[in-house]
């Protein structure tokens, strides 16, 4: 997590925007100054824009696609993330739409996006059946790549089944991305699992276990329309 | 008792409703008879439209499904994309495919859908008796151009083979007349060209007939067919548009 | 059951039809259904299927009718205004009586309305938004493993009947994430299609797909048999749920994505000693009298609650037909009704009909 652009990709549906937006307040507990950019060309519903007074209560700063979760579906892209991406000051965590498609928006500012400064996050859910193999989620971790005109630097597994998620779920989900690292010798940067009652990882594993609180859930969908 | 013309078996016994001198008759002879000589009829699914041919399922002998106003090619591009072995034409008017029906006839045309579409000209509604058709002529009375053809009202006739032939998709295009015998012959060879080109998968085939409505031109079958000599044809010129050199 | 995956709804429809043996899709792309035609025109022609996207809704659902006429199983799904268009296609499919799969993922109207979730198609779907007298057989799931589900049942329903059968979604339905488990194998029911256009091989009678007879005494026995099927699935595929329902006093009707909402509104009400049941009709229609019939005894009155001005109402005044009080909330637009609103009206039913009733 040592650089400063974090760009969150990944197969649709996979849970990206609860990985922004949880590694976004992360961020911002840890004393930085942070941008959260909603870059969701994808998704019409359930963007990480709703979870927006999440972020706000922890001084983050929020910008969206336009038209994010309102009656209209024009993916037009603001042009304030310009204005961040060469503000050192700030964080910056971007919510990318899913797939090659979602990640074109990455090659849309690949050339205000500094090498040195940015990380390619790609996550994975082995729950999700188009990225249920190693081979498959190759295939789109290239695709994304190819898309976004930059290399993945580090995988995010978050492989879960939402409530019904269960220890040995999470296990499985961990041998499939430990897996996966090492086809594509791209290290894992965490391993996140979303914290319930019950829940544990009583296996030894060698990368860290990033805890998710919830904050993409239809209740605060509901609410964002009021 | 030597057999030296007959009625073609792609054809079935039931008396036509068309009016006297209407080449409706002709045209469908023309198709009847490709299907008999290409031995298709079995596996042919033909797609009737609405106008004065909304039921040539009832002369046609091949399987048929009537189409909504229009839909013909769409309904067409359904059968042939669920049953690829299926032959499949649509007959259409110039209400049905150059009016209403004119995005359908675009897109299977730019799609190269493998299908063949008969088109009949007659610059007239037969059906809802006489009016304007996309393809009635400048001048030409009908009862919703009782002063005749305006282009500053009307705007100005669709010719469509000329247009489609614009596209990269279509395969085979060509317009031709049923205004006499040898025409007649011309056309024939159109049409069974058509569905060779379809046979041959090398996908859109369209044949336009030049056809007479006696009833609605207020005039005599002769007259008619003097009409499409002197009046259509130097507006809609006979030839092939597309595929002149597609061998089949 | 088989495997546990995540999905979202418009994707588990998408996949529900793939494996009830549709490899045949035709559609246009509009907001919050698209990831339907995305995820066929990724897996169909892996499968050996076919996806087309047509030139517009029109062509769509008549691209439908061509291969529904052929017997071949076959899918279309659209929004709101794109199901406005296929309404004339529609009536066609209901006249000739061919089967096909329609899906309407709901959103808000009338005219471009909005992308957001709504109910407001009731009428269209139910009470027939084309011409003519027909029916369509209506499903509503409320989860994505309903969602899969139905569309599976949705083809059976449509062969066993020749006619269509529509997946009435909404756009939360269609773009929520939910596990759903796969069965192993999935129920299809094989039917003959002796009526299909696919070429009479020399070997038949030709067949003809039609929906035009000439003879208005023709015109009226098609009519009169088609009103004969619709008596039959009237009284063999309505499809209801009952929740909480043995010891209500109250019932809230709703279906969807509200019938969730519904089902927490019960627990609320728990909490403060109210005791309410759900009534959620599956099928829309044939609308399930049946359910009503079974709490009506216990019932002191309904709520019924909807992303619509009230379009389902009418059918629930028609089912309790004037036995009870049947209140109604509803919300338009692209909102949802919201719990603390519905909670005022159970709390204020409660008091008139059950504490001082």
């Amino acid at each position: 997590m040592e650089k400063r652009i974090h760009i969150i990709t990944g197969h649709y549906g996979v849970g990206k925007s609860e990985i922004s937006v949880n590694l976004a307040v992360k961020l911002s507990k840890q004393g930085r100054k942070v941008l959260f950019a909603d870059m969701d060309i994808i998704n019409p519903y359930f963007r990480s824009n709703e979870a927006r007074h999440i972020l706000e209560k922890h001084g983050i700063e929020v910008t969206a696609t336009k038209f994010a979760n309102t009656n209209v579906d024009i993916p037009a892209l603001t042009g304030e993330l310009r204005k961040y991406l060469f503000d050192r000051s700030y964080d910056i965590v971007m919510d990318v739409g899913g797939d090659n498609a979602g990640a074109l928006v990455v090659g849309r500012y690949r050339n205000e996006i500094r090498d040195k400064e940015a990380a390619l996050y790609y996550v994975i859910n082995c729950f999700r059946p188009e990225t249920a193999t190693v081979s498959s989620v190759i295939n789109v971790l290239n695709e994304i790549r190819d898309a976004s005109r930059m290399d993945v630097s580090y995988l995010i597994n978050n492989s879960h089944l939402m409530d019904d998620t269960t220890n040995s779920d999470i296990e499985k989900g961990i041998d499939f991305a430990q897996e996966v690292s090492k086809t594509t010798k791209i290290p894992i940067v965490f391993h996140a699992v979303m914290k319930k009652d019950g829940i544990k990882i009583s296996k030894d594993i060698k990368e860290p276990v990033f805890w998710l609180n919830k904050t993409m859930t239809l209740e605060n969908h509901l609410q964002f329309l009021e | 008792m030597a057999v030296i013309f007959q009625k073609p078996k792609a054809l079935k016994d039931t008396s036509m409703h068309y009016c006297p001198g209407c080449t409706h008759g002709i045209a469908h002879r023309l198709v009847a008879e490709a299907l008999d000589e290409l031995d298709i009829e079995g596996k042919t699914v033909g797609i009737a439209s609405v106008g004065c041919s909304y039921n040539s399922y009832d002369y046609f002998a091949c399987d048929m499904i009537q189409a909504p106003h229009g839909r013909a090619p769409a309904v067409a591009t359904g059968v042939k994309r669920s049953k690829p072995d299926c032959v499949v034409f649509t007959y259409q008017g110039d209400g049905d495919l150059a009016a209403i029906g004119t995005a359908e006839i675009i897109h299977a045309a730019a799609r190269g859908e493998n299908i063949t579409v008969i088109f009949i000209n007659n610059t007239i509604y037969g059906m809802t008796s006489g009016q304007m058709a996309p393809t009635t002529l400048l001048n030409q009375y009908t009862t919703t151009t009782p002063y005749g053809r305006i282009a500053d009202l009307h705007g100005f006739p669709i010719n469509v083979c000329e247009m489609l032939a614009t596209l990269q998709g279509p395969a085979y295009i060509e317009r031709a007349s049923l205004h006499d015998v040898k025409h007649i012959r011309k056309a024939k060879e159109a049409v069974k060209k058509a569905f060779k080109v379809q046979l041959a998968k090398k996908g859109f085939s369209l044949v336009e007939l030049l056809s007479t409505c006696p009833t609605n031109w207020g005039l005599s079958p002769v007259e008619s067919l003097k009409r499409i000599k002197d009046e259509m044809i130097p507006h809609y010129p006979l030839g092939v548009f597309k595929g002149e050199n597609l061998e089949v | 059951m088989g495997q546990k995956l995540l999905m979202r709804g418009n994707e588990a429809i998408a996949e529900a039809a793939i494996r009830a043996g549709c490899l045949h899709y035709f559609g246009y792309p509009i907001t919050p259904q698209t990831e339907i035609a995305h995820y066929m025109a990724k897996k169909l022609p892996k499968a050996g299927g076919v996806f087309l996207q047509a030139e517009s809704e029109v062509a769509a659902i008549n691209m439908v009718y061509g291969a529904g006429s052929t017997g071949t199983r076959v899918m279309t799904s659209s929004s709101s205004p794109g199901i406005s268009l296929k309404q004339e296609g529609l009536s066609y499919l209901a006249g000739a009586q061919v089967p096909a799969v329609v899906v309407n993922i709901v959103r808000g109207g009338p005219g471009l309305g909005g992308i957001q979730p709504a109910q407001s198609d009731y009428f269209q779907a139910c009470k027939g938004g084309g011409h003519g007298d027909y029916r369509q057989i209506v499903l509503a799931p409320s989860s994505v493993q309903e969602l899969y589900e139905l569309t599976v049942e949705a083809f059976n329903l449509a062969d066993r009947y020749r006619m269509v059968a529509m997946i009435l979604g909404d756009g939360i339905l269609g773009q929520m994430m939910e596990v759903v488990e796969f069965r192993d194998k999935e129920p299809i029911e094989d039917y003959d299609k002796p009526w299909a256009t696919v070429g009479h091989g020399n070997a038949r009678e030709q067949n003809v797909v039609t929906s035009i007879h000439l003879s208005p005494a023709v015109l009226e026995k098609m009519n009169q048999n088609l009103q004969d099927k619709y008596e039959i699935i009237k009284q063999k595929e309505c499809r209801y749920e009952l929740y909480n329902w043995e010891d209500a006093e109250l019932f809230i009707v709703a279906y969807g994505t509200v019938a969730r909402i519904a089902k927490s509104i019960i627990e609320m009400a728990k909490r403060e000693g109210i005791k309410v049941g759900l009534v959620r009709p599956v099928t829309l229609w044939p609308f399930p009298q049946e359910a009503f019939e079974k709490v009506i005894g216990r019932a002191k009155a309904f709520l019924t609650v909807e992303m619509s001005s009230g379009q389902m109402l009418e059918d629930v005044l028609l089912a309790v037909n004037g036995r009870r009080k049947v209140y109604f909330h509803g919300r338009m637009g692209g909102m949802v009704p919201v719990r603390d609103d519905i909670m005022k009206m159970v709390r204020d039913i409660y008091k008139k009909h059950v504490k001082n009733g």
